[in-house]
């Protein structure tokens, strides 16, 4: 056996590796030295391109491969998604640049899965951050885009008053557009969105939120795949935006994130500019 | 003709305290029904743990002596392989601190290995 193999089954959870034995004596096991307090650790990496074919049909249909569900966002009358060869999303063109928000209509279309289903002791408060590896981009027009979104997958309209966004458009990445203008921000504006020039961000976007969910602040980085994800060290920062107050009337079982796709109908500067 | 976007991998990392480093206690000279359970969890390679046709553990004894104890199957999924070992009186004669690893082989061939890990043996009066 190879070190290579040795090395990526390490376990993302050592501890688990063994317990005790558990029989009529009750066993208890005794603390040992600790490790590190904190350090990220990978929950999920998956390969979108080898889950089995299949089409969502309705919106929050749902397919779950290695133990993970990804329901649906909006398909249906707002556009398609599946798996072939990767997830394949295609908008319609009344897709808007939209998730839930402040009475926003979420019109964004794609899939999404919930935190905690990867990790079952996800909290608001914890650091969390999405890897996304796209093919490459080929709008058929100025107002194709996808993102990376977190967002509360449960939340009523009016319900939660922030999502995280980042959307590739055109030649621009936009972090948190203006909420006029039909994205993400805070309720009463304290918000602030701008668009980036994209330094050739590559294939992968990196949404993190350092302060977890409810923290209110977000970066995001850009990189290249090769073989495997870029080493951190290698990411570009793209941006970062803070929010200042966060309302919502959902746990942390609603978190989620999402890869999407849209496209706003009108054009002439009608696309999701800030 | 629509626009379409293809999405090829997606990755989640928390950052998060890691799991409390636990040592697990087994009295000297147990034996079956008593059983040390061992948890295998699927790594970053994508290894199917169902493909999983036998295991065993490779323990090293506090006299650095290495010995091979059999692991019983019980459960698996894709991601999670649940196997245990049963005690029998000669498992447990030193006290100290084993230390121990998988090895389990795969239908396709090959082989994979679980973390290194350690257990203590202790007096059956020590509380």
């Amino acid at each position: 056996m190879s070190d290579d193999v040795r090395r990526q089954y390490v376990s993302v959870r050592r501890t688990d590796l063994i317990q005790g034995p558990r029989g009529i004596t009750g066993l208890q096991g005794v603390k040992g030295d600790r490790g590190p307090s904190s350090a990220w650790q990978t929950v999920d990496d998956h390969d979108l391109t080898s889950v089995p074919d299949y089409d969502f049909v309705v919106d929050a249909d749902t397919i779950s491969d290695q133990d993970v569900p990804f329901f649906a966002i909006n398909v249906g009358a707002l556009g398609t998604a599946g798996f072939h060869d990767g997830l394949v999303v295609t908008p319609f063109s009344d897709s808007d640049y939209l998730p839930y928000v402040d009475g926003y209509p979420f019109t964004f279309v794609g899939v999404g899965a919930r935190f905690w289903e990867l990790y079952p002791d996800f909290r608001l408060d914890m650091p969390v951050r999405v890897w996304m590896r796209s093919a490459s981009f080929q709008p058929l027009g100025g107002d194709d885009g996808y993102a990376l979104l977190i967002f509360d997958a449960e939340a009523a309209r009016g319900d939660v008053n922030v999502s995280y966004l980042s959307v590739l458009y055109g030649a621009q990445v936009l972090v948190n557009p203006d909420p006029t203008l039909g994205a993400v921000v805070a309720a009463g504006g304290h918000g602030t969105g701008y668009a980036v020039t994209r330094a050739a961000p590559g294939d992968v976007l990196v949404l993190e939120l350092p302060n977890g969910v409810i923290g209110g602040t977000a970066t995001l980085y850009g990189g290249t795949f090769d073989v495997d994800w870029p080493d951190e060290t290698d990411l570009i920062p793209l941006g970062t935006f803070t929010i200042s107050n966060f309302t919502s009337s959902s746990s942390s079982k609603s978190w989620a994130f999402g890869l999407v796709a849209g496209h706003r109908d009108g054009g002439g500067g009608g696309g999701p500019q800030p | 003709m629509s626009f379409t976007q293809t999405f090829l991998r997606v990755r989640v990392d928390v950052f998060a305290p890691p799991p409390e480093q636990l040592v697990p206690v087994v009295h000297q000279g147990v034996v079956a029904p008593e059983v040390l359970r061992v948890y295998l969890r699927q790594g970053t390679s994508g290894v199917d743990l169902t493909t999983v046709t036998g295991a065993y553990l490779s323990v090293q004894l506090p006299d650095l002596t290495v010995q091979n104890w059999p692991l019983a199957l019980i459960d698996a999924t894709t991601r999670e392989l649940l196997a245990y070992h049963s005690f029998v009186t000669s498992d447990t004669l030193q006290l100290g601190t084993y230390t121990c690893f998988v090895l389990a082989d795969l239908s396709g061939g090959g082989s994979v290995r679980g973390d290194t890990q350690q257990f203590r043996v202790v007096s059956p009066y020590t509380p």
